[in-house]
Formats: C-alpha cells, sequence, structure tokens
C-alpha cells in the first residue's frame, strides 16, 4: 500500500471501529487526561495571576520605585517604552489647618491614574459603609482619614487649609491600596490631586519630600524595567516587588504554585497509566485485525502505518475533546466561586490549550507505541493457529521507555528537579517493593489457599491465575491511589498551614503615639470595654549608624546599603520577656533591667542581621534625636511577621532606655459591629493614631480562600482522573472475564458464587493496591515535605488501616459494578461475541 | 502481478528466471501454480524438536481443486500455512504462482497473497467491528482498489447476502458469516483459494450450502481450491484428494 492509499484507508477502519465503540475507553482515557490537564493548567493560571494581580494591589502596581529625589523624566519614558502604565505620589509631611485647630498631616498627592492596581476606599460617613473607587479626589477637593476630621473638629463638606490652598474635605478616606505593611510612622493621611500639590507652594528644593512611581502591565516588561532600574538606580531610591514587600504573601502563592504543579504532574501520571493501560488493551484485541489484514496480503509497514495513522488522529480527536471539556470544567469552576474571584479575572491564555494537544500526541504515541509495536510482528499464521502471540516486547524497553517519557514530561511540566527526582525515585522504590511484596504475598496466598474457606477459593484462584495482569492491575489501582493520597495529604497540610497563619481574632487595629501619661488611662479604657488587646509596646524612633564603631557605609556592601533599616529609622523597643512568635535562635535573652554603668543589651532580627553582617557580642551604635548611644548584641531572633501584631527589628533590654523619648503602640482585635466604639477611643484619647488593619487582613484571608479552593478543586480533577483509570483498567480485562464468566455459567456455577468470586478476586485487589498507595505516598511525601515545602513530616498512621479498607470497598465495589454484564448477558450471547 | 516495491522486482526477476528454466524443462509446469518440494517442518516443543511434515511433494495445476485430508494434528493445517506463505519451511521449497515463496521475506510474501491468494477459514475470521460490505471490501483496499465498494456489492448479491450487506458478523449465521467469508475470499479474484474446514463450524445442511456455493465460484472464476479437511463428503467434490498422515502426504485414489 502506498502512504497515500493507507492515509485513506486507516481513517476507514477506523471510523469503522469508532462506531463500534472500539475506541470509547482509550479516547475517554484520552479525554480525561487532556481534559484535567487543561482545566488544572486555564484555573491553575488564571486565578495564579488573580492572585499575583490581587497581592500587587497591596504595594499598588506590579513594580514600585520610590526615592526622596524627584523621580527623573527617564525613567517615566523607560517605562512608556516598554509599554507600561504608571502613576506616581507624592508624600510628605506638613500642617492642616481649619479655624484655630492644626494637625501634622500626612499628604499624599497622586496623579490621574493613581491607583494603578486595586481601590481606594472611602466613606461618605464616619465609620460609614466603604465604597471602591478607582481614583483619587479631584482637583481642589480633599480626602481625609477619619481622625483629622476629629482633631480639627471638622464635618464633611467644612473647608480645610494646607499651605496656600483651601480645600474642600468631601470624603473620608479608609484604605489605601498601596499603604503595605509600613504603617508606624503614619501621621493621619490626606489626599489631594497631584495637579493642586503647585499650589501650596510647600514642596520647595530641600523640603523632604518621598516620591514614588508605580509600574503595571505584561510581566516580562515589568521584569526588563526591573533590571533597568536595578542598574541606574541612586542611593536613597529603591525598587519595591511583590516578594519584597509581603512574604507572607507571596510564600503562599509559590507554594499554592508548587503543589497546582505537583496536582497536574499527577494527573499527568494517571492519565499515563490509564493510557498504557487501555493502549495496551486495544494494541491485544487488534492482534486478530493484525493477523488478518497480514494474511489478506498487507505489509508490516502497512500495519505499523495504518496504526501509526490511527493513534496520531486519535491523539488530535482527545487533544480537541478534552480541550474542550477542560475549557468547559474551568469556565464551570470559576463560575462556582466567582463571588471570591475579583471581577477582571484575567483572560485565558492559550499556553495551556496548546500544552494540552502536545501532550495528547506526547502522552498517547509514548505511551501506546510499544503495545503498537507489537501489532507490527503478529504472524499471519494466527489466523490458523489463535493461540500464537507475538513475541513479548522486553520489559527494560516498556517500563524504562515509560518511565523515561514520564521523567522528561514531569522536568518539562514542573521545571523542578529536585521536585521530579523525588517523585521519580520515590515511585521506583515503590514499585520495586511492591513488586517484589506482591509476588511473595501471591506465594504466601497460593501457599494458604487449601485454608481458605472454599466459596472464597475460586475468586482467589482466579486472581492468582491471572498473576501477570493481576501485578500490573494491582501496581495500576496501587499508583492511582498513591497519587491520589500525595494530593490528599499534601492539600490538608498547606491548607491547615496557611489557615493558621491568621486567626479569626488576629488583631485588626493598631494603636500608636500613645504617650506614656496616657497608657495607665489607655489600658483602662480597654479593660472597660471589654476590648482584647495585646501588650503595650514602647517605641524609640532610632538610627542605627555603627557596628563596632564602624560606620554602616563601610561595614555593609553597596546592595545592602539600600535596606529601609538604614535608610530610614527604625522603630526600636524594650521588653522583659521575648514576645509572642518570636524564637530565640542565637545568645541568651536578659534577666531582669540593665543596671547603670553596664551596656545595653539588645537581640536582633534573624535576617536584618544577616544582611547587615551583625553576630552576638557585635557593637551597635544608635542616634535617637540630638545623641549617640550603645547597645551589645546578646541574642538573634526570628520573627514572624505576617501575625499582624507589633513586630520589631530591635528589641532592647528595659532600663536603659528610659530617658529617650517614647510613645507605646498597641494593636487589638473589635469586631466590626463595634467600630463605632472607635469614636469613644479617640474622642477621649485625641492625640493617638488609630490604624483599621480590617482591608489588609481581609484581602491576606481572600487570597488564602481563593488559594485554598484552588487547591481543592484541583484535589476533584485529580480524583475523578483516577477513578476513570479504575473503571479503564478493569474493563481491560473485562473480555476474558466475560468469556470465563459464560463458561464457568455454562457449566453450572450459579449467579451467587460468580458474586461471591468477583468479590474476593476484586476487593482483594483492592486491598493490596491500597498498602502499596499508602506505602508509596508516605514515602513521597515525606520527601516533599522535607525537600520543596520545607515543613516538617508526620507519617499518617490511620492511611494505613483507612486506605487498603476503603481502596478494597471501592476496588471491589467498581469491579463487581463494571462485571455485572456477566451475571446479566445469557452465557450464549457472550460466547458467541467474543468468537465472532 | 505487480509488486510495488523495487527490491521485490529483483526478487521478481530471479524467480522468474527460475520460472523460465523449469519451462523449459517440463511443459507440464505452465500449468502449475503450487509446486511443493522436499519440505520438512520442524518445531521446538518445550526443548525437544518436533517434525510436524517429512518430506511433502505435492504439485497442483491451474484450475484444480485439490482436498487435503487427515485426523487432527496430522500436519494438514500447518501444511496448508506453508502453501499460502503464512510461514516458512524448516527446509524444502514451496512455489507459489510462480514465486519461490520459500525463500522470501514475510513481507514479499504478504504482497503475493495480496495479488494471488484468497483465504476461507473454519472460524469465518471476519472483523467484528466492520459490516458484511466492510469486510469483503478490505482486500481491495489492501490492494488499493478504488471501486471497491461497487465490487463487494456486487459479489455479496452473488453470493445471495444482498440484504445484509450493513449488517455487523455477530448479527449474521454462521453458514452467512461464512458466505462473506467466500464472497471476501472470491472478491480480489485470486488465483488460489485455501480453505481450512470451510464447512468445520457449521451443520450438515448450511455447510453443504456454503460448500455448493464455494465450489459454483471456483467454477465461475477457474480458481485453482486448495481445502483442508476431515469431511470426507466434502473432500470427494475435489477433483483430487490427499491423504495427511503423521506429517507424511500420500495420494489418494478418487473413490
Amino acid at each position: 500500500m502506498t502512504l497515500a492509499q493507507q492515509l485513506r484507508f486507516a481513517p476507514r477502519l477506523m471510523w469503522r471501529e469508532w462506531k463500534s465503540g472500539e475506541f470509547t475507553v482509550l479516547l475517554l482515557a484520552l479525554i480525561v487526561a487532556i481534559a484535567s490537564h487543561t482545566a488544572i493548567g486555564h484555573f491553575s493560571d488564571r486565578i495564579s495571576r488573580a492572585m499575583v494581580t490581587n497581592a500587587n494591589n497591596l504595594i499598588g502596581g506590579d513594580l514600585v520605585f520610590s526615592s526622596s529625589r524627584p523621580i527623573s523624566a527617564e525613567v517615566r519614558q523607560q517605562a512608556e517604552q516598554l509599554g507600561l502604565k504608571s502613576a506616581e505620589t507624592q508624600r510628605f509631611m506638613t500642617v492642616a489647618s481649619a479655624g484655630d485647630e492644626i494637625v501634622l498631616v500626612s499628604v499624599k498627592s497622586v496623579s490621574a491614574e493613581y491607583p494603578l492596581k486595586g481601590a481606594v476606599r472611602i466613606t461618605d460617613e464616619l465609620f460609614g459603609p466603604e465604597k471602591s473607587v478607582t481614583s483619587g479626589p479631584s482637583r481642589g477637593n480633599i480626602w481625609l482619614e477619619a481622625r483629622v476630621l476629629q482633631t480639627l473638629q471638622l464635618e464633611l463638606g467644612d473647608k480645610i487649609q494646607i499651605g496656600d490652598s483651601t480645600f474642600t474635605a468631601n470624603r473620608i478616606l479608609t484604605y489605601e491600596p498601596d499603604r503595605g505593611n509600613n504603617f508606624y510612622s503614619f501621621n493621619p493621611r490626606v489626599m489631594i490631586a497631584k495637579e493642586d500639590l503647585a499650589a501650596t507652594n510647600i514642596v520647595q528644593p530641600g523640603s523632604r519630600v518621598w516620591y514614588r512611581q508605580m509600574f503595571a502591565g505584561n510581566s516580562d516588561a515589568v521584569e526588563s524595567l526591573s533590571e533597568w532600574l536595578e542598574n541606574h538606580a541612586e542611593p536613597g531610591q529603591r525598587i519595591r516587588n511583590l516578594d519584597e514587600d509581603r512574604p507572607a504573601v507571596s510564600e503562599a502563592l509559590s507554594k499554592a504554585k508548587q503543589y497546582m504543579g505537583l496536582a497536574s504532574l499527577l494527573a499527568l501520571l494517571l492519565a499515563a497509566v490509564a493510557i498504557a493501560n487501555s493502549g495496551r488493551h486495544y494494541s491485544e484485541r487488534h492482534y486478530d485485525t493484525s493477523a488478518l489484514l497480514r494474511c489478506l496480503g498487507a505489509q508490516q509497514n502497512d500495519i505499523l502505518r495504518i496504526y501509526l495513522i490511527q493513534l496520531c488522529l486519535l491523539a488530535f480527536i482527545g487533544g480537541i475533546l478534552g480541550n474542550l471539556a477542560g475549557w468547559a470544567a474551568q469556565g464551570g469552576l470559576f463560575m462556582l466561586i466567582s463571588d471570591l474571584l475579583p471581577e477582571n479575572l484575567p483572560s485565558a491564555t492559550l499556553t495551556p490549550a496548546a500544552s494540552g494537544m502536545a501532550l495528547s500526541f506526547i502522552v498517547l504515541l509514548g505511551f501506546t507505541l510499544p503495545s503498537v509495536l507489537r501489532l507490527k510482528s503478529v504472524s499471519p499464521l494466527r489466523v490458523l493457529r489463535h493461540d500464537l502471540s507475538p513475541y513479548p516486547l522486553s520489559a527494560l524497553l516498556v517500563y524504562g521507555g515509560a518511565a523515561v517519557m514520564v521523567m522528561m514530561l514531569m522536568w518539562f511540566y514542573t521545571g523542578n528537579i529536585t521536585l521530579t527526582l523525588s517523585i521519580l525515585i520515590g515511585s521506583a522504590i515503590v514499585i520495586i517493593i511492591a513488586m517484589i511484596g506482591i509476588r511473595l504475598l501471591f506465594a504466601a496466598i497460593s501457599w494458604l489457599l487449601p485454608s481458605f474457606p472454599l466459596r472464597l477459593r475460586a475468586g482467589i484462584r482466579n486472581f492468582l491465575r491471572r498473576r501477570r495482569e493481576a501485578v500490573s492491575q494491582t501496581m495500576a489501582f496501587g499508583l492511582t491511589i498513591m497519587a491520589m493520597l500525595v494530593v490528599v495529604f499534601l492539600r490538608t497540610e498547606l491548607v491547615t498551614t496557611w489557615q493558621g497563619t491568621i486567626p479569626d481574632d488576629a488583631p485588626n487595629h493598631f494603636v500608636l503615639n500613645i504617650q506614656k501619661d496616657e497608657t495607665a488611662d489607655y489600658e483602662e479604657f480597654i479593660q472597660s470595654k471589654n476590648i482584647r488587646a495585646d501588650q503595650l509596646y514602647p517605641v524609640i524612633r532610632g538610627r542605627l549608624t555603627r557596628v563596632n564603631d564602624k560606620p554602616m557605609v563601610e561595614h555593609v556592601s553597596k546592595e545592602e546599603r539600600r535596606h529601609e533599616s538604614l535608610s530610614r529609622e527604625l522603630n526600636l523597643t524594650w521588653s522583659p520577656t521575648l514576645p509572642p512568635d518570636n524564637k530565640l535562635l542565637e545568645g541568651e535573652w536578659w534577666d531582669g533591667e540593665a543596671t547603670s554603668g553596664q551596656i545595653t543589651k539588645v537581640s536582633v532580627e534573624q535576617q536584618l542581621a544577616e544582611r547587615l553582617a551583625i553576630g552576638v557580642g557585635d557593637r551597635l551604635t544608635f542616634f535617637t534625636g540630638d545623641r549617640d548611644w550603645e547597645a551589645v548584641v546578646s541574642s538573634i531572633r526570628s520573627v514572624k511577621w505576617d501575625n499582624f501584631n507589633p513586630n520589631f527589628y530591635m528589641v532592647f533590654q528595659p532600663g536603659a532606655l528610659d530617658d529617650l523619648p517614647t510613645t507605646w503602640i498597641n494593636s487589638f482585635y473589635l469586631e466590626p459591629t463595634r467600630k463605632k466604639q472607635l469614636v469613644d477611643m479617640l474622642k477621649q484619647f485625641p492625640s493617638i493614631t488609630l490604624l483599621e488593619m480590617d482591608a489588609i487582613l481581609n484581602q491576606v484571608k481572600t487570597i488564602i480562600t481563593q488559594v485554598t479552593l484552588a487547591i481543592e478543586s484541583i484535589l476533584l480533577f485529580v480524583l475523578a482522573a483516577g477513578f476513570v483509570v479504575t473503571l479503564s483498567a478493569i474493563q481491560s480485562s473485562m473480555n476474558d472475564r466475560l468469556r470465563e464468566g459464560a463458561l464457568v455459567r455454562t457449566l453450572g456455577a450459579d449467579r451467587k458464587l460468580l458474586k461471591i468470586n468477583q468479590w474476593s478476586e476484586f476487593a482483594g485487589m483492592g486491598f493490596l493496591s491500597g498498602l502499596i498507595g499508602v506505602a508509596g505516598a508516605e514515602i513521597i511525601v515525606a520527601q516533599l515535605y522535607q525537600r520543596i515545602f520545607e515543613l516538617s513530616y508526620v507519617p499518617t498512621w490511620w492511611a494505613w488501616l483507612f486506605v487498603p479498607l476503603f481502596s478494597a470497598l471501592l476496588v471491589g465495589l467498581a469491579g463487581v459494578i463494571s462485571s455485572r454484564k456477566i451475571l446479566l448477558q445469557p452465557p450464549m450471547q457472550s460466547l458467541r461475541t467474543l468468537r465472532a | 502481478m505487480k509488486p510495488g516495491k523495487p527490491n521485490l522486482q529483483l526478487v521478481d526477476a530471479e524467480n522468474q528466471a527460475n520460472i523460465e528454466s523449469k519451462e523449459a524443462a517440463s511443459s507440464l509446469d505452465h500449468h502449475r501454480i503450487i509446486q511443493v518440494d522436499g519440505v520438512n517442518r520442524i518445531v521446538d516443543v518445550a526443548g525437544e524438536p518436533l517434525q510436524i511434515l517429512h518430506e511433502v511433494d505435492l504439485r497442483v495445476s491451474r484450475g484444480e481443486t485439490v482436498a487435503i485430508v487427515g485426523s487432527s494434528g496430522s500436519g494438514k493445517s500447518t501444511l496448508l500455512g506453508l502453501l499460502a506463505g503464512l510461514d516458512l519451511p524448516s527446509s524444502g521449497k514451496i512455489e507459489l504462482a510462480g514465486e519461490v515463496i520459500s525463500a522470501m521475506d514475510e513481507d514479499a510474501r504478504a504482497a503475493v497473497r495480496a495479488s494471488n491468494v484468497g483465504f476461507v477459514f473454519q472460524s469465518f475470521q471476519l472483523l467484528p467491528n466492520l459490516t458484511a460490505a466492510e469486510n469483503v471490501a478490505l482486500p481491495l483496499e489492501i490492494l488499493g482498489k478504488g471501486e471497491a465498494t461497487a465490487l463487494s456489492a456486487e459479489i455479496l448479491k452473488r453470493v445471495g447476502l444482498e440484504e445484509r450487506q450493513t449488517h455487523y458478523p455477530n448479527q449474521l449465521s454462521g453458514g452467512e458469516q461464512q458466505r462473506v467469508a467466500i464472497a471476501r475470499a472470491f472478491v480480489t479474484k485470486p488465483a488460489v483459494l485455501f480453505a481450512d474446514e470451510p464447512t468445520g463450524n457449521l451443520d450438515k445442511n448450511t455447510g453443504d450450502l456454503v460448500a455448493d456455493l464455494l465450489f459454483e465460484l471456483n467454477a465461475e472464476n477457474n480458481t485453482t481450491l486448495v481445502l483442508v479437511t476431515h469431511d470426507s463428503g466434502l473432500a470427494a467434490r475435489c477433483d483430487r484428494q490427499v491423504g495427511m498422515e503423521s506429517g507424511r502426504l500420500s495420494e489418494k485414489i478418487a473413490s
């Protein structure tokens, strides 16, 4: 046959077989594989882009460049060339006045594009309902925090003076998307339009102004701008992106991405098992066809090409259908959880669709080719002697080939060689141990067979007789269960860890600037209102100037000089005890207060100590107000920055800093329904600064909910894939079972006996698979915990009992359900159909 | 015949030369379609060699009908497989339609089968997923013939299954299935038809009808028929019978 003839003949032959359902199982396995791949691909792609966008809302852009001098036009031009959107803000401190009242405020002027990401939230009345807007105030208007109104004793609509200009106070500002974590130094915020800034005549050469330029757009462009800025930044200028600014969020995101990568990988592995299974089945069912075609004169290469053409067609169809199903599934998923998602969800990209299509070919050809190659070597003599089967392929070729395929796929898919090798080595160990284990078990069972109840023996003998097939089916179920367990174990662990990061009663309010003489009254107020509050921390502002008498400029490298701990004043505190959530890593905590004449001890946060190359025993010089003072490092400690409590880089021994200017800070949790009590607090303590953290807390919680949801839905896909694998594996031995069942019934066995046989066979297989699955999952999860997720691993003992029993039930049920045809179909019909 | 590959033509040329030299030797060769010389077939059974065929010689002329009779396990089917080029002898020479198939590789033998040989099997060997018409069209498609549909419809009509063209094998009775198989065997107008117990799976009446059809079509097409059977009635309808016993062939006198 010429290639053209083959191209015409193969689809026709396929179409005829298609009509009779020959391809259903294989195609189904392929569709499930591609659908779960593309659905997970689209879903995690879109949701992780949404999460990044949402998280970027917290810094107001994808990239933020801040400077103590006006930012040059060159930077903006560069951004424009790269196609990035940009917005700018200026921040400075000044006095706002109304009538006789004055207050120190932090003014922020914003350009028309502000905010690039997220939204500003405002209210029309004090502690009233918030609404989100995506612009700043219009010209002549000013938005201000509630406490400015309180201090100046104003109502909305009144006039307020800043520099040479008069503004109308028309909204209360409750939330800025780019406020971030740095709220200690805030004086109450007021916001004006950038165009109004010049007229105030406040910003003069030499004034202290913080300039910020925010950028948003395509991630490649952001990346190149970031690089460009790195090379052009001057001292006092800083580039910030998400990773740097919100370690907790970016950590959650990166773990979620790793998890999704893993879940898709396991879905893929399941698919591979299913496809290899149905591929082998398909090929075995075509020995006769192949022999007949050869007998009628087709050549070996004709056979090979005909089946290759069919496989390619099948891969194409499976790729298309799988993509459609995956697309529909992710659409449905997004609809289900639309309440939790940002309104403008990023649209799907072509990448998952294209990779799904490619995967369809790779997986189908890769995992069925060894079986299909055997079709080529079927002897035409098989038409006369049915027992002639093609020579078995070498196990090395089949399993070695599959292992290499899987490894390439995993590597390509996750881009993570550690992950790939962990899973691969784990699986290899499991497979080898399981193979030996199953063989030993089979030997033990056949030795024990005479002592089994008579009614069970036939089923078990069945299982033993199909040893080869039983081993591979047990392995397939075992791997399936293993993959699903890995996903379940990791999900549980990750979700618990994340949800633990922010308890429901995490402090949602911060109080700054409590004066020394107010602390007693303040504590009484908190107690009388029954508010759950943390301890009060004293705060001293100071700048770290020297380490061991060496100026910081000489002590640290050029990059570290830009660290915010050096570029601005630090919040310093003292405490008799180690603050909660802090862990002592090195050195010792002090006992009691510092005595006069002794140098003060200080405990330094670990990451800062690392960056600034500070160790226990180093002498640090600080500058506060008008004088230098010294402390010696007595310990290094870790800090949980994301616990929403006041956290400090430097904690001092009490007693030594009493004479430095000090204010106190506090954090507490207040239910949203009790917000009105804040008005009482502001009335009694007009000079305090009250920060509401609900918005940020909610944002972080939303991110965690999204991540959790993504993970749970991905779990569903993996479970669905696993179930189809189970069914396809059982189905592939169905013909033999049908024929045998029919024979046994013809010979007089009743249905009850057959049913018991089926149950004992499938449940036995399920139990063994469950054991393999648990063992494998434990090995792999232990590896992953240690190497990838950096979590400590505790074996899940309950699984060892529960999973094998559950899997015995499940496989038993699936087996019996799909074998019911054996019981229902008249034996004559089975024999005749299978004969034809 | 028109082999598709150049290397095949080389083999053909060689064989052609062979045949020509033989023709010079014997004028009978002109009509000879099958020639078997000293064929042995030895297989390995559990490490022990087992001789299935002993020094078999056989000559079949064009248009002749030959029955190979013998009891089960006598080696009839093995011989049939060798004659049709489905397998190779351990030693000896087999010529089919002028080609020394015992010296050919599998693909070359397949090419010979495609253009010269038809088969009818005891177990019908229809593809279960193909309709009657599609099963019949199969050998034409392998040959790359365009008019497969028309030809298969025509021959199905000839075997009396005009109404059953779109039926699948499991919707047909055994006799009908065998008629489809006969239609498939004749649709390429082969020079030789091999039949392996063609009525073995059928009851007496159906078997007779199928046999009638087989012989009728054989006569119409002037096909050489080699059939293997242990049914003496069927064997008796052939021009010639050869007996097979323990792998040795003996010419039987027509009774």
